[in-house]
């Protein structure tokens, strides 16, 4: 079956910034020419956007955030 | 999670017909899953996917200004082709060519929005003229099933 997956990995998370990992799968094999490092700044604004997606940032604590997808 | 997302409407020239700006137009459909609920909170530890989207197989939803089958032409200036499909052949995507595409609806309004296709590898090609110049393929669509 072809199927096209990309995701957001996170990998860091502080007050300030959440660090992910963008990447994307065909047929499941990572397409790593299309992977890239993505930083969001959640220090005065918690609502964050990435493609056509917007993202509210509930709760951060070291190593896990609570989060709402609120439109793609 | 499962939804039918509509990705695209694409111009089509009915076979036949006196290519037009307002001709038939078909509808695509892709199985989307995604690992988040719009609204739902949800949480997210280091190394899971804050987001992850899935994109399965294209579907043809609607055909427009058609009964059960048409015959569809390239409406391009590559050569020209035609074959018949029906209302929920399946297509499948082959590849992506650039990241982060999104495939938009291509207006009627743009002569240069176009869809090709081959009978002999029974292949429909989308180009997007206006963002992907000079006229790469942006994806490769395939038939699920021989038409012909």
């Amino acid at each position: 079956m072809n199927e096209f997956s990309y995701e957001l990995i996170l990998t860091e998370i502080s007050d300030e910034q959440i660090k992910a990992v963008y990447r994307e799968y065909s047929e499941d094999m990572i397409r790593s020419q299309f992977s890239y490092k993505v930083v969001f700044n959640i220090k005065n604004d918690k609502v964050i956007h990435f493609q056509s997606k917007t993202i509210e940032i509930k709760n951060c604590s070291n190593n896990q955030i609570e989060y709402t997808v609120l439109s793609d | 999670m499962r939804r039918l997302q509509i990705v695209a409407v694409f111009s089509v020239t009915l076979a036949g017909c006196i290519p037009s700006q307002s001709d038939s137009s078909i509808s695509l459909g892709s199985e989307v899953y995604t690992n988040y609920e719009i609204g739902k909170t949800q949480k997210a530890a280091i190394g899971d996917p804050l987001i992850r989207v899935t994109k399965g197989k294209f579907l043809i939803t609607d055909v427009y200004e058609a009964t059960s089958t048409d015959t569809i032409s390239q409406k391009g200036f590559y050569s020209s082709s035609s074959f018949v499909i029906k209302k929920g052949d399946k297509f499948s995507v082959e590849e992506y060519v650039r990241p982060n595409f999104k495939l938009r609806p291509l207006s009627t309004s743009y002569p240069s929005s176009y869809i090709l296709m081959s009978t002999e590898r029974q292949v429909l090609k989308i180009n997007d003229y206006y963002s992907n110049y000079p006229y790469e393929p942006t994806q490769k669509i395939t038939f699920e099933k021989v038409l012909h």
